[in-house]
């Protein structure tokens, strides 16, 4: 039931239509003869793609582009997917300014909203620089879209969905802002220093107390508004507090970023007292609570950080990948057995301990498997810069994690769009935002494929791989 | 934990998780009830986690699983009126007053040191906010359900309680720390009798508002509309104090200072409150015994700080021949795991009688948490939370074999874990070396500064206050 309109979504064709220069002719381009992977894996070939204005105007089996069309490239060496969607980032807005830089308050049980990190009313837009280097980082790792937030603390501010690629035009870049304010980002972090809330039970209490006073300022607002208007005082108003209306009814979710299930529980009871919905960020495995994350149609925005294994699991495995080539060897045959006999000393206490550890450790790899096969819906967040590391931790999850390779694809497109209700987004179709990635290669996950292109709202990015 | 680290040659199983209330007979045991006396050779028989029936040669349905407690000691669970046992944070304090904050989102279910409260006999506590604050946050009375997840652990029927805190540590905190009231504890007195009256204006105010909503709602066009008064959530809290829907445990070492508290509790009507620590209680006791107040203190435990000084191993004896609902404590993950001991000790200080030693553990804490209607004795109807010793638990050689928590044995010594962390609970990246310090940590002994953990990372000097015992 909750979350069932946001996820509806209306669909603004914001972005470029609504930017200064107007005039500016979006780019048309096509591709010829390449194969596309579709968000649900499937694979078409010989396909044509022609899109302009930023949208998708055709897709179909050999047919030729249109005249007017440049055509980027073509050939059956070629796979185009629908392009990534961070569902939950920071990419492009400034740091944070750190709790010390304030200074302890007046009041350290009653700080301003500022110093407690109660900030629900920015958005993103405000400050949001499509040419920060964390923004071309996503495009570079396969990215056309991220929903970014400002950095801070509890409630750091309302997150927008932007293109990762604008034009510069002769009065600045044109608005890479595709839907502002999805929701408003949640997390688990005190105000810092000697100031209120510094514990998670705090900024619980502190959250209740915010949407409390909300309710009460919209209760008179609407009470001032309406007819009998002369008997009331008028309302004291309060940017921040009127900022959380539409959560307060509904109308938008709280984007929580939590670490464990617990804190996922917290969350979710607040969402109870308040009825909102809740999109859950986390790199931790949340298939416990499935029951609890499915009733309330709950989704989770998962982090693709690759996890080390713990150090003698990593020794065990190279000691595996290294003895073959050493087995002739006699001086490493002499280092194989004095390790050997390293392991021969364990104690049983750690040899007990290790065969729990590997649980856990098995447990930590399949994270996300366990939350697909409890029928949570995944999307993914939090790309943190690096193209390399986050598609080392795709194939990480694909290898080790169990996951196919359309289930990550999924994950990484049609299912962070349905997430943020944004479903033009995250598929190659007619009519869809031209958001798509071209690789050279037949498998996009292989670490042999290479991305050429990064298309963002029709936007062309030439990707540099090295 | 300590086992885990000591007994090479045990096995490595896993320990029983909690799995919901069971059905068991408990045979042929000593029965001390506690509230009716010591029973002999007699079974206490727990259906679905509730006490059905105590008595001599019960028949029960042959698939019903028996415990042999023929030659042991057959007691309810211990219950541990003060403890931080297994709280995510402990002190908010940043505020003198946060009763608008509750530990029960604060509970770690995932924390082993219940496997070790277990291990010693106990199966309820009242897990409390630490003493940074003049009132802190409200508490959580937990049973020992291993296993289960953070709603599951709650006493569900057990009411609500809240920490106070008088004397050196929200002075502290607070006065010293940051220079906000109370900086004495002229100051504490102030802060709540403050307080308490916000509550009382607020809970006028808002009742007033809600009163003329409704009026409102019902005739909008001939009614005008109310001003909004906004819920607030801490003054709602100290109004429920007031009407008595939420009880006072309250940290105090100082005579002059308790009897502060029963002097303002009397001005607002407020009863049925707790001393925790008290260490100067027995001074006096009979205002307490007057007042109707509980206190729950440690057997010997003092001079860790300037207000702990005049302190006497009698305390408890002296409150509970004054007639004062007296329980022992323990305020530590290490004492929680002995508490018979620390109750044998007002025995062998203080004269008193074995019964009302274990009633110090059991029955008297139950009160003090308003949970006596459920546990604290076994008695038929009351919940099946037993713990099985091998001897008179008051003898220092009595070891504590099981601990049953609704009718399931959540802790066997026959089959203890060596390793006994939940599976969720284990970190895949730990190392071996880091785990052992932690437990070796754990284990030691008293942990200091239970009763303030997290308020001294908001001292910017606060080297030489780490040092000391702070409870």
């Amino acid at each position: 039931m909750r979350g069932a309109s946001w996820m509806i979504g209306i669909v603004l064709l914001l972005g470029t239509s609504l930017s200064v220069s107007a005039q500016t002719t979006l780019p048309s381009y096509g591709v010829k003869g390449v194969h596309i992977m579709h968000s649900d894996g499937s694979v078409s070939s010989n396909q044509t793609i022609h899109w302009a204005d930023g949208v998708i105007k055709l897709v179909s089996e050999g047919e030729s582009l249109p005249a007017s069309a440049k055509i980027l490239v073509e050939g059956d060496t070629l796979l185009v997917i629908p392009a990534f969607i961070d569902g939950f980032n920071h990419s492009g807005m400034p740091e944070a300014k750190s709790p010390s830089s304030y200074g302890n308050p007046d009041r350290p049980s009653d700080p301003t909203y500022d110093r407690a990190g109660i900030q629900p009313h920015r958005l993103a837009e405000s400050e949001f620089d499509v040419t920060h280097s964390t923004v071309e980082a996503l495009r570079s790792a396969g990215f056309g879209a991220v929903n970014s937030a400002h950095n801070g603390r509890m409630l750091p501010g309302q997150a927008s969905l932007f293109f990762t690629q604008s034009v510069e035009t002769y009065s600045g870049y044109e608005s890479p802002l595709y839907e502002s304010s999805l929701g408003y980002v949640f997390q688990f972090e005190g105000a810092g220093g000697r100031a209120y809330p510094s514990t998670d039970m705090a900024i619980m209490a502190r959250f209740k107390q915010l949407l409390y006073d909300a309710s009460a300022l919209q209760e008179h607002i609407s009470y001032f508004e309406g007819a009998g208007a002369e008997q009331i005082q008028p309302p004291q108003r309060d940017a921040v507090l009127e900022s959380l209306f539409p959560l307060l009814n509904g109308e938008k979710p709280l984007m929580a970023a939590v670490d464990s299930p617990e804190d996922a529980e917290r969350v979710l009871m607040l969402a109870e007292e308040f009825d909102f919905s809740v999109i859950l960020a986390s790199n931790a495995d949340l298939s416990p609570i499935a029951s609890k994350l499915t009733q309330t149609a709950t989704p989770v925005l998962f982090q693709f950080d690759k996890p080390d294994a713990p150090d003698w699991i990593e020794e065990e495995s190279k000691e595996e990948a290294d003895d073959p080539s050493e087995s002739s060897d006699e001086s490493s045959e002499e280092d194989s057995n004095a390790e050997q006999d390293v392991t021969d000393e364990l104690s049983e206490e750690e040899e007990a301990f290790r065969a729990r550890q590997a649980m856990a450790w098995d447990a930590k790899k399949g994270a996300l498997r366990s939350m697909l096969d409890a029928g949570i819906m995944v999307g993914a967040y939090g790309f943190d810069g690096k193209a390399a590391d986050f598609h080392e931790a795709l194939r990480f999850y694909h290898e080790e994690g169990g996951v196919s390779s359309s289930e990550l694809l999924s994950i990484l497109t049609s299912n962070s769009a349905m997430i943020l209700g944004v479903e033009r987004l995250g598929s190659i179709t007619e009519g869809s935002i031209a958001n798509m990635v071209v690789i050279h290669g037949q498998d996009w996950l292989s670490k042999d494929a290479s991305i050429l292109y990064t298309v963002s709202d029709g936007h062309v990015s030439k990707i540099d791989n090295k | 934990m300590m086992v885990f680290l000591l007994s090479y040659g045990h096995t490595f199983a896993q320990p029983t998780t909690y799995s919901g209330p069971q059905t068991v007979l408990i045979k042929n045991g000593l029965v001390k009830t506690i509230t009716q006396g010591d029973l002999p050779n007699t079974d206490v028989y727990i259906v679905n986690g509730v006490i059905q029936e105590i008595g001599q040669n019960l028949t029960v349905p042959s698939n019903v699983s028996v415990i042999d407690a023929t030659d042991k000691v057959v007691m309810p669970g211990i219950i541990d009126a003060h403890s931080h046992l297994n709280t995510v944070s402990t002190n908010e304090a940043t505020s003198p007053v946060t009763a608008e904050i509750t530990i029960k989102e604060s509970i770690d279910p995932n924390d082993v040191a219940m496997y070790h409260a277990l291990a010693g006999g106990v199966t309820t506590i009242n897990l409390m906010h630490g003493s940074a604050n003049v009132i802190g946050a409200r508490n959580a009375t937990l049973k020992l359900r291993y296993g289960a997840d953070q709603f599951g652990l709650q006493f569900q029927e057990a009411p609500q309680t809240i920490k106070f805190a008088l004397g050196e540590n929200p002075t502290r905190v607070h006065g010293q720390g940051t220079g906000v009231q109370p900086r004495t504890r002229m100051g504490v007195e102030r802060v709540i009798r403050d307080i308490f009256d916000d509550a009382i204006e607020y809970d006028r105010k808002r009742q007033e508002y809600l009163s003329q909503k409704a009026a409102y709602e019902r005739r909008p066009n001939r009614v005008s509309p109310p001003v909004p008064v906004a819920k607030n959530l801490r003054l709602e809290v100290i109004s429920d104090i007031i009407k008595g829907n939420i009880l006072v445990h309250c940290h105090s070492y100082r005579a002059d200072e308790i009897v502060m508290l029963v002097n303002v509790f009397k001005d607002y009507g407020v009863e049925n409150y707790t001393f925790q620590h008290a260490n100067e209680a027995f001074k006096v006791a009979p205002e307490l015994a007057e007042a109707g107040a509980n206190a729950s203190v440690f057997s010997d435990w003092w001079a860790y700080k300037f207000e702990v000084y005049y302190s006497t191993a009698y305390n408890a004896a002296i409150l509970h021949e004054n007639g004062v609902n007296t329980s022992i404590n323990s305020d530590s993950n290490e004492l929680i795991r002995h508490l018979n001991h620390e109750a044998a000790k007002v025995v062998r200080y203080g004269g008193i009688s074995a019964d009302d030693a274990l009633a110090m553990i059991t029955i008297n804490p139950a009160k003090q948490l308003g949970i006596d209607e459920y546990v604290g004795s076994l008695e038929v109807g009351k919940h099946g939370d037993v713990s099985i010793w091998s001897a008179d638990p008051l003898s220092i050689y009595a070891i504590n074999e099981m601990t049953l928590v609704d009718g399931q044995v959540l802790f066997d010594r026959a089959s203890d874990a060596a390793d006994a962390r939940l599976d969720r609970a284990i970190s895949y990246d730990q190392s071996f070396e880091d785990l052992q310090a932690q437990v070796s940590e754990e284990v030691r002994g008293r942990q200091d500064d239970a009763c303030m953990e997290d308020a001294f990372i908001l001292f910017e000097s606060g080297s030489q206050m780490e040092q000391t015992h702070n409870h």
